[in-house]
């Protein structure tokens, strides 16, 4: 978990959207040489509660990384990640990442919440020094941004955003829907933390801010609010 | 023989107390003020505008449409457009239904002068001059006269309500909705139908008009004791509540039916577009009225409203009634009007045989006069026609003739119950029909979809029980065609309960007319049959012709009258006559509510704040915002100058994140460049970049960029960054039928770009980049390195767009600002610049750079515009290369030239101004700019292909002066490009 409050200028990678979230009363800590959004200034346990009910997070600065080509999958399961059959769907991983299957040539990895495996930096390095047939690396950390919407109300207020039904019993934890949201091209993966709805949005980086935007105006009717990186953790680790 | 009862004459004097009534909606605890017409009036919570008015006793709400006539509430159920009033900030509210809250400031449309002394209603004394279909006859004799007289005084009175162009603006939003089953209307057959639907285990989606479900339970009376409805009401939502499958949405209208089930549901400001597996038609149906003189006025009635305001506003509509009737529904009505206090004073039965059931029993039991065989013929006014203080009766002799002995019954209320027509309109959308039944004068549905089941009356069933298991019948039906476990399919009711609710022929014309068959459109019988004798004997041309049924009510109470009359008139039957086509939206919807909550994505590069902090002046380039220029737009042209000067003389920071940028990866990646673009990349050198030119199948050139090779099988490719869309799709598209070994990835936004260029930008840049050998001998023009930039990996490019030296670098996006951060700190020395692309544009402009899509057009190829050199016809193939070597055979007409300007006192031309040839339009401008290193205006412009250097070309201005503009060699700036490659 993040330490002492930093600047977001400290650090050179930083979040697309940084500005906005500042806006919004965030709090920022060091993840890896980038500065996250950890709080907004409420305590762990009311973010927490916030995040149960609805609560959009920004996850951007946490690593994540794609491969694609005919033999991407391959690689992956080589590398010791579990990949499984079907299209649109991911798995949970040992060390807590999460493997979405995107394509029959095409994976998205979201590396784990709480930033202890390097998973994502060795399988970066690995397909750098292999450079194996027909798979290739997706920049995913620079292409994408990620957020995460958690809460009962969720698939209530995606609705306001999506055609897809996202409702949990028609888009169950594991699942993937690479759809449109706001107009925004998006890839959503539902992978609850426990028993709380939780769906991770992978999208167009320089669309960060407008997202960010849009997502919260669909929030308000339901009093949803931006949750810091913290409480999730919190939540990830009970 | 006269009875003149006792009744107010001025009918707009029955104020009731507002604390004593009782109804299902209201909530008499809570009091709310509000203004009609400047006065203040006391409702209560739950109230809709007309029944808190009805309360007090006002009746008159609205104005006609064209003879002003004086208008209130008639089905209390929306479907008129009678009681439209107008708000603060909206017009044509439904008052039946619109809920009253403090403050509310109502009026009335359509009026001049006040609504109860409307100046307009003088128009009723010209009725004979406006026949049906005048305005097609009128207005335009003697010429002129419909500019000058007619259009200006038809504009003044056309519309109802009037638009508040100050109105604030209000959210409006739109929701998806999915459901197995979707049930429209939750009256008792669309509660069955959910119910049914929900045993089975369906996830069901009731939606109901109404603020409670219930329908026709809340307010009609099936039985003498009026104890069936709430028994079975109360059953019906009992199971409603304590099933969690069923979602109920009320205050909703499902306004269209489109395909596969797809429904626009409007609540409030939000449209949910619900998607159902299964739907249900549960709309009921709409009772009629009757025509006859003055049936239009306060005062008269739908049984139907009456029991609504009396049931669910405990209202009293008046004090003394007549009701008139063919069918037990008017019987009802009577007892409800007598169990609150209202003398009934007669029952006008238009039956001949009236059967003996318990209701007439029970009307007979407490002394009703019942009036057989007989109909109202006229409804008698006040002085001002605002309410009505009597009835004339009369027998019945023929169809649609009534005898001269009748009499007057002195009433304030007429009640109407002489049939119905099915709430037909989303069922005809889904493709449904309507048929007349002659046997009983009945519409029915038939021939809807599959999917899409029918129940309750909408479906032809009236008596309560037969409603009931139609809907659980349809619910059924829905359960099983979603493979549920639906049960055993339950029995339909042998008997309908259609047969007698419909009299054949309501309508009675009078020789003094007025007999109104289209309340919105003020058009009375004669009108119609009129219509049929200018020609107009087809339903849909009548409808035209007359406008009937094409006011807000769209019909609901005109379609069977109209059908009757015509049929009549042209001798067909009403079978053959059918109603006319039922459009989507089935109700009146907000341009807001069509709109929603706009979405208007926009990308903002990593630099973006920096910009702003620069006070840039931003501008969109698709979905990017990128900076025009830096500083105020007053100075507009001096910033341009000063950053155009500062990379020819020094150093500027250009942010050029928006570029496309794609990898291109495989075995095949260089042979899949040798197709997709015009040049050549087999042999291009690792480490090298290489122009790149695209054009269609047609030839025609699409976009541009350049491609660096970064190993044998991988290139960094850029687009323009309008264009990269097309050019990723037209890549995936191609390469799904060439099947080559290679990826295409977009990674657009995975790349941060700046643009470092002027003669001291390597002086810059190698404060920051100590692991790439800037000088021009290592690092030449078109060449490409990967190193650090300030500690962050970045690709160098060595491009020369803006004609200077200048590097690319790319960089990850994450790490942009960091990246602009730091070249902005090592130059500041330099009096570093942050150029916009507006100086940019002048900049390629100077040296004959082509911006694709500004300077070529759909049909632009590359010899056109000076581009060949960037064709190689020695490949194999490229896409488009069949098509140009064709075109090389048909020499274009046209062709894109520099030209210039010296004296820039002659006026300046703009982009697109015309290029002449005597009088022949030979091209158009496409780039023009005031060069401040040349002291000259400059351009591109397409001219006669015949155009050489030291030629003139005629330029049309903006203004229409025609300047000459000497055609001049480009580029205009370095052409030996010297200061690129330094």
């Amino acid at each position: 978990m993040p330490g002492t409050f930093v600047h977001t200028t400290d650090f050179k990678a930083r979040s697309f959207h940084y500005r906005t979230l500042l806006a919004d009363g965030a709090h920022f800590a060091e993840l890896s040489g980038c500065a996250i959004a950890s709080s907004y200034g409420a305590s762990i346990e009311e973010e927490s509660a916030r995040a149960r009910e609805l609560g959009l997070v920004d996850l951007s600065p946490l690593p994540r990384t794609g491969f694609r080509g005919r033999r991407a999958l391959e690689w992956l399961k080589k590398a010791g990640l579990h990949v499984g059959d079907d299209n649109n769907f991911s798995w949970l991983q040992e060390d807590g990442s999460i493997l979405a299957r995107l394509a029959d040539t095409e994976a998205l990895l979201l590396g784990d919440l709480s930033n202890n495996s390097g998973t994502c930096a060795q399988l970066d390095s690995g397909v750098a020094e292999e450079e194996p047939e027909s798979c290739y690396h997706v920049p995913r950390r620079d292409l994408s941004a990620w957020f995460l919407v958690t809460g009962a109300l969720a698939d209530v207020m995606f609705a306001k955003l999506c055609g897809v039904d996202m409702r949990r019993a028609k888009l169950p934890s594991g699942m993937i829907a690479q759809t449109s949201i706001a107009r925004m091209n998006a890839i959503s993966i539902r992978s609850n933390l426990g028993d709380m709805p939780a769906y991770h949005l992978v999208f167009d980086s320089a669309s960060a801010d407008y997202l960010w935007r849009a997502l919260k105006d669909a929030m308000t009717e339901f009093d949803g609010k931006p949750v810091g990186y913290d409480a999730i953790v919190s939540i990830a680790r009970t | 023989m006269t009875d003149t009862g006792s009744v107010s004459s001025s009918g707009t004097k029955q104020g009731i107390n507002t604390q004593s009534r009782n109804g299902l909606y209201i909530n008499p605890a809570r009091i709310i003020e509000f203004y009609f017409e400047g006065r203040k009036y006391q409702g209560q919570e739950g109230d809709s505008i007309a029944s808190a008015l009805a309360a007090n006793g006002v009746w008159l709400l609205a104005r006609s449409f064209k003879y002003h006539r004086p208008r209130g509430i008639r089905s209390l159920a929306g479907l008129e457009a009678d009681p439209l009033v107008q708000l603060e900030h909206e017009p044509n509210v439904q008052a039946d239904s619109y809920p009253i809250s403090s403050g509310l400031k109502i009026s009335g449309q359509n009026y001049s002068g006040s609504l109860k002394n409307d100046r307009q209603s003088i128009m009723g004394l010209f009725g004979r001059f406006m026949p049906v279909g005048f305005y097609y006859k009128a207005f335009y004799r003697p010429k002129g006269i419909w500019q000058k007289v007619w259009e200006p005084l038809v504009r003044r009175n056309a519309g109802l309500g009037k638009v508040n162009l100050n109105t604030p603006h209000v959210y409006y939003d739109k929701c998806y909705n999915f459901y197995d089953v979707a049930v429209i209307g939750a009256g008792p057959a669309g509660l069955s139908s959910a119910v049914a639907a929900a045993r089975a285990g369906a996830e069901v989606l009731l939606v109901e008009r109404e603020k409670m479900v219930g329908g026709s339970l809340n307010y009609c009376r099936f039985d003498v004791d009026r104890k069936m409805a709430d028994e079975i009401r109360e059953e019906l939502l009992s199971e409603v509540e304590n099933r969690s499958n069923i979602a109920v949405m009320t205050e909703a209208t499902c306004n269209a039916w489109y395909a596969d089930n797809w429904l626009p549901i409007i609540k409030g400001n939000r449209l949910y577009k619900t998607r159902a597996k299964e739907v249900i038609l549960a709309t009921g149906c709409m009772e009629q009225p009757a025509v006859f003189r003055n049936n239009d006025l306060p005062g008269i009635m739908l049984g139907s409203g009456v029991q609504r305001l009396l049931k669910l506003y405990g209202v009293k509509p008046g004090k003394r009634a007549v009701i008139l009737t063919s069918n037990t529904h008017g019987y009802g009505v009577a007892l409800d009007l007598h169990d609150a206090g209202v003398d009934v004073a007669a029952i006008v039965d238009m039956r001949t045989d009236i059967r003996d059931d318990e209701f007439t029993k029970a009307a007979r039991g407490i002394g009703i006069r019942i009036e057989k065989n007989s109909t109202v013929s006229e409804a008698i006014p006040v002085s001002g026609d605002r309410h009505i203080k009597g009835v004339c009766v009369a027998p019945i002799i023929g169809q649609g003739k009534y005898g001269q002995n009748g009499s007057e019954i002195g009433c304030d209320l007429l009640c109407m119950s002489i049939g119905y027509m099915p709430a037909y309109q989303l069922a005809l959308q889904a493709q449904g029909r309507l048929e007349y039944d002659d046997a009983n004068a009945i519409f029915e549905i038939t021939g809807v979809p599959a999917h899409l089941q029918m129940a309750g009356s909408a479906d032809g069933f009236y008596e309560l029980e037969a409603v009931r298991s139609s809907g659980q019948h349809a619910g059924w039906q829905a359960a099983a065609n979603l493979a549920l476990d639906a049960g055993t399919e339950p029995r339909l009711a042998a008997a309908k309960g259609q047969h007698g609710i419909n009299h054949p022929w309501p309508i009675f014309p009078h020789p003094k007319g007025k007999e109104f068959v289209d309340l919105d459109e003020d058009l009375h019988y004669a009108d119609i049959v009129n219509a049929c004798a200018d020609g107009y004997a087809e339903l849909e041309l009548v409808k035209r012709y007359s406008t009937v049924g094409m006011g807000p009510s769209q019909g609901r109470h005109s379609a069977m009258s109209t059908a009757r009359i015509v049929a009549l008139t042209t001798g067909r039957s009403v079978s053959e006559i059918g109603v006319t086509t039922a459009r989507p939206p089935l109700a009146a919807e907000k341009l807001g509510v069509l709109a929603g909550r706009s979405f208007e994505p926009e990308r903002l590069t990593a630099m973006h704040h920096r910009h702003l902090e620069s006070d840039a002046n931003m501008m969109n380039v698709g979905l990017w915002w990128r900076p025009a220029y830096y500083g105020k737009s007053r100075h507009r042209a001096d910033c341009i100058q000063n950053e155009v000067l500062a990379i020819r003389n020094n150093v500027g920071l250009i942010d050029v994140s928006t570029l496309g940028k794609i990898r291109v990866r495989g075995s095949d990646a260089a042979e899949f460049l040798n197709r997709m673009y015009t040049f050549a990349y087999l042999k291009q050198p690792i480490g090298r970049a290489r122009y790149l030119l695209m054009t269609n199948e047609a030839g025609t050139i699409t976009d541009d960029g350049i491609a660096v090779r970064l190993s044998d099988d991988s290139f960094y490719v850029t687009a323009t960054t309008g264009g990269v869309d097309n050019v990723y799709r037209a890549m995936l598209l191609w390469n799904a039928q060439w099947r080559l070994d290679v990826d295409i990835a977009n990674v657009t936004a995975a790349y941060a770009g700046v643009n470092i260029a002027g003669p001291v930008s390597r002086e810059v840049l190698e404060k920051l980049c100590t692991d790439v050998d800037l000088s021009a001998e290592a690092f030449r023009a078109n060449e490409a390195r990967i190193g650090t930039v300030a500690g962050i990996s970045a690709y160098l490019i060595r491009v020369g767009f803006v004609g200077e030296l200048s590097y690319e670098i790319h960089v990850p996006a994450s790490q942009g600002e960091a990246l602009w951060d730091s070249l902005m700190e090592a130059g500041e020395s330099h009096d570093i610049r942050p150029v916009g692309i507006e100086a940019q544009r002048n900049l390629r402009l100077e040296k004959g750079h082509i911006i694709v899509s500004q300077d070529t057009d759909a049909m632009t190829y590359p010899d056109e515009c000076g581009m060949g050199w960037a064709v190689k016809f020695d490949k194999p193939f490229f896409v488009g290369k069949r098509s140009l070597e064709i075109r090389a055979r048909h020499p274009s007409k046209r062709k894109l030239v520099g030209f210039e300007i010296k004296d820039m006192s002659i006026g300046t031309p703009q982009e697109s101004n015309i290029v002449l040839h005597g009088n022949t339009i030979t091209g158009h401008v496409t780039s023009v700019a005031r060069s401040p290193v040349l002291d000259k205006v400059i351009g591109m412009a397409y001219a006669r292909s015949e155009t050489e250097p030291g030629d003139t070309i005629s330029i049309k201005l903006t203004n229409g002066r025609i300047i000459d503009a000497s055609v001049v060699p480009m580029p205009f700036y370095d052409p030996e490009n010297k200061r690129q490659e330094m």
